[in-house]
């Protein structure tokens, strides 16, 4: 059975289950089925749509992970059970894309759905993240659609598979396109909303946005344009690189001075898109595609996961900011654990996902040849090192104040040992992402 | 007489987005924002239709029609969020939006 017609089929049925016990049991047993789909070799199913190797186990990480999530979901969160089952669908068939048509319909998707999703209000706060998001995300459609407009001016055929271009006409089209989504990457100069809306909406929702959406765009982003840039010069190539750099030192920097936890998460989340983009420029690597893969599946389990700790932590003891979390690792070890261990993994410590994501990745910018883009990605490394190693310090060498006890839910805590693991998991076992590719 | 080439109908759809994007960046009214949005999406339909008929094939054509979809539901979102914010706010100004600066 079709994997996208599963997910497409599960949201819809989802809102007429009202029990919200019922109602993620529904989504769980959906997403098993789905997996159990994959595993069978079933993809979106559709023309224009194809399954590789590459994207298999991706979509089998984006399986795990909404699960997690769905385990992490209050009472009051009812519709973000049907949306994420949406975001699901959309992004296998965004991850299976192989023409500019189906890229860009599905990117469609992916993003009016995210505005659904951040649509599910409870304050003014929100509402403003929600709005920032939808201009943004509005902007970046236009720019994408003007993109396409005049690569169909140039008279380049948006149905073929394979995207290569001679004409200069063509080129600029592309890279149009290329600036539109850079916007949903957060990429800088359009990373402004990102910092905003990650730290306004709730922290469920940044978690989706963030994690699965960011890493889903990314990843089908290289799959289209990779023959593209294989085919650039050296210019848009130092261009690509440049942006890379100043995306990562803006978003580390940023965060270094911020108190709020989510804002803090918000720039880091800006500093990994400019990670993300040295696989971009590092194109002529054979190592490139293995090194954004392994980056988008260590980052969707670590960032969903301290975004999701971060939730719990605000619904129970009202942590906010960093002075709030002092004394965390006394009373509750068990959370101060798991949140240490993603915020380790996120600044890259070995035997972690996030260290051979970012070894991996590096590696393949070296190959390719950008030595400066590997240095100054490496003084990064070591600079955001700085405060997720603050925010350490805060959880367990501060004096505790008065504090509860977390009494989470036995699911949640459920859900954050599934990423626990993801992260664990692919930081010693590095060989099923090399394996994929060779 | 002059004759209306693919030319002209290209220069009105660049127009259009140009006009849409300085609105997105200057406008401070959400809704008119959210109108220059609108422009800015469908003047690309303009250029999609006359390529269509410029080159005799159907795929610009099909291709408007996808994102007028597209459109619509940005409209039907986005004024949904429109309404939350002023029932949150009373307000619909850019500028009312300061509660996270820096």
């Amino acid at each position: 059975m079709s994997l996208f017609a599963l997910l497409f089929g599960g949201a819809l049925v989802s809102p007429l289950i009202k029990n919200m016990a019922l109602l993620k049991l529904f989504a769980l047993l959906i997403l098993l089925w789905s997996g159990y789909a994959l595993s069978q070799g079933a993809g979106v199913g559709l023309v224009f749509f194809e399954q590789s190797s590459y994207v298999r186990l991706f979509e089998a990480v984006v399986l795990i992970v909404s699960a997690a999530l769905i385990l992490h979901l209050d009472k009051e969160d009812h519709g973000t059970i049907t949306q994420l089952l949406f975001i699901a669908a959309a992004s296998m068939a965004l991850l299976e894309s192989t023409t500019l048509l189906s890229f860009v319909i599905t990117f469609e998707a992916v993003s009016i759905i995210s505005f659904v999703l951040v649509s599910n209000i409870k304050d003014a706060t929100q509402a403003e993240g929600a709005i920032k998001m939808f201009f943004a995300g509005a902007l970046a459609s236009g720019i994408i659609l003007f993109g396409l407009g005049l690569f169909a001016v140039s008279g380049h055929d948006f149905n073929a598979s394979a995207l290569s271009v001679d004409d200069t006409f063509g080129m600029i089209a592309l890279f149009i396109i290329l600036i539109g989504i850079f916007y949903k990457l957060t990429i800088f100069p359009m990373h402004t909303w990102a910092a905003d809306t990650y730290a306004q909406v709730s922290h469920t929702n940044a978690a989706i946005l963030s994690a699965i959406v960011k890493t889903v765009v990314a990843l089908a982003t290289f799959k289209i344009f990779m023959p593209f840039l294989a085919q650039l010069g050296e210019m848009p190539i130092y261009l690509l690189a440049a942006l890379a750099v100043i995306t990562m030192t803006l978003g580390n920097i940023l965060a270094l001075y911020q108190k709020s936890i989510a804002r803090i998460l918000a720039y880091s989340s800006i500093a990994h898109a400019g990670y993300m983009l040295i696989p971009f420029a590092a194109v002529a690597s054979t190592y490139a595609p293995t090194g954004l893969l392994y980056i988008a599946v260590a980052y969707i389990f670590m960032q969903s996961a301290v975004f999701l700790v971060l939730e719990i932590l605000r619904k129970e003891l009202e942590i906010k900011t960093l002075d709030d979390l002092k004394g965390l690792g006394q009373k509750n070890p068990l959370y101060a654990l798991l949140f240490t261990v993603q915020l380790f993994s996120l600044a890259g410590i070995p035997l972690l996902a996030g260290f051979i994501a970012k070894a991996v990745a590096f590696y393949a910018g070296v190959d390719a040849g950008l030595w400066p883009l590997i240095m100054i990605a490496l003084l990064n490394s070591a600079l955001s090192v700085g405060y997720y190693a603050w925010i350490v310090k805060h959880i367990y060498f501060d004096e505790a104040q008065t504090k509860g006890v977390i009494t989470g839910r036995f699911t949640a805590l459920l859900g954050q040992l599934i990423l626990l693991g993801g992260t664990i998991y692919f930081g010693v076992i590095a060989a099923d992402i090399f394996g994929v590719l060779s | 007489m002059m004759e209306i080439t693919l030319n002209h109908y290209l220069i009105l759809s660049t127009l259009l987005f140009a006009i849409g994007l300085i609105g997105v960046m200057r406008r401070k009214n959400l809704l008119m924002l959210f109108f220059a949005t609108e422009i800015l999406l469908n003047s690309v339909n303009i250029a999609f239709a006359a390529i269509s008929h410029y080159y005799g094939d159907l795929t610009g054509q099909m291709f408007a029609f996808f994102v007028i979809a597209i459109a619509a539901s940005e409209v039907a979102v986005g004024l949904g969020l429109l309404i939350i914010w002023f029932k949150r706010t009373n307000n619909i100004d850019l500028d009312a939006m300061t509660s996270m600066r820096g």
